[in-house]
């Protein structure tokens, strides 16, 4: 694989997780709530829907980071644990997105949850 | 002293890249931090509330001030730790580390009064206030004990770790800086406003 490829893939895999999760946190709460007041219910639009189409989304692209972490792990098996310079940057990154992607994607199921659940007569 | 230079090159450390990693981590707490502040604030009528006094300018921005000046003995003690210096670069840090700690003090001393004056379960301005000040001064004693620990391991001898340690320590107080400036403008400055 290119080094360019590998550097996409690395960047990729450690800035996926945290901006999935944050849209999905912002656009399933923004949501939520809205479908909550009288006008917004009114137009009839299946909220619990809409909240798996963005968790699966949004999920599916985390899912995606971690494979790409991976695979940078993999490509990256021959550098030495603290190699200076882009490659030993790369192994570093994607040792860290293995593990922080797991997070995300545990928060992912969480919040959804939480959207699922969500009563509108809760304060 | 060491007439050695230990050029790093255009590459980055590890070590630097999880202190930037970590240093996004924390900037995003903050950012939190603020919007919850914000909406609070917009959920008032008066903010503060009735019978608390508007937090105080001019110590708070003059203390601010020579926290943030720090980041220029903090860079140059870097600069001159890269080309071998390291005597001039464990001055510039015992100096940056002698205001980093006085700062800390006073400020925490003033935490304490406004905590004791208004006890943050009082009222959602409270809470919030001594919230994001309290995680600020946080960081800020984590600073300082990184620079207590670079003056230490400086005042021996010199090795790229170390330099690599210095790096990633000069990083984080620009950071930190520039996040204890934020803080003033939307914790001390943004009520008279």
């Amino acid at each position: 694989m290119t080094r360019f490829r590998l550097e996409l893939l690395q960047w990729y895999a450690l800035f996926a997780g945290p901006l999935m999760w944050a849209t999905q946190h912002a656009l399933e709460f923004g949501w939520t709530n809205a479908h909550c007041s009288t006008p917004v219910a009114a137009w009839n639009v299946p909220a619990i829907w809409l909240n798996v189409l963005i968790t699966a989304v949004c999920g599916s692209a985390v899912v995606a980071a971690e494979v790409a972490a991976f695979v940078v792990y993999r490509e990256t098996a021959n550098v030495g644990e603290y190699a200076p310079g882009p490659y030993g940057r790369m192994k570093f990154f994607a040792q860290a997105a293995l593990l922080g992607n797991v997070l995300f994607i545990v928060i992912v199921a969480l919040d959804a949850t939480g959207a699922f659940y969500h009563g509108c007569g809760q304060a | 002293m060491s007439g050695a230079s230990y050029a790093v090159g255009s590459a980055r450390s590890n070590g630097w890249w999880g202190m930037v990693v970590f240093v996004l981590g924390e900037t995003t707490l903050f950012l939190m931090l603020f919007a919850t502040y914000f909406y609070l604030r917009l959920q008032s009528h008066h903010w503060p509330p009735p019978g608390i006094d508007k937090p105080p300018v001019l110590t708070p921005v003059l203390l601010t001030a020579a926290l943030a000046s720090t980041s220029i003995p903090m860079q140059a003690a870097w600069t001159r730790a890269r080309h071998g210096n390291r005597v001039a670069a464990w001055w510039l840090l015992a100096a940056a580390a002698i205001v980093q700690v006085g700062y800390l003090i006073w400020q925490v001393h003033d935490f304490v009064l406004d905590v004791h004056r208004e006890p943050p379960s009082h009222s959602a301005y409270a809470s919030i206030r001594s919230t994001t000040l309290a995680i600020d001064h946080a960081h800020v004693l984590l600073g300082v004990l990184l620079t207590a620990w670079m003056v230490v391991r400086l005042a021996t001898r010199l090795t790229p770790y170390r330099l690599r340690g210095l790096q990633a320590t000069t990083f984080y107080w620009h950071a930190v800086n520039a996040i204890t400036i934020a803080v003033l403008f939307v914790v001390d400055l943004s009520p008279h406003l």
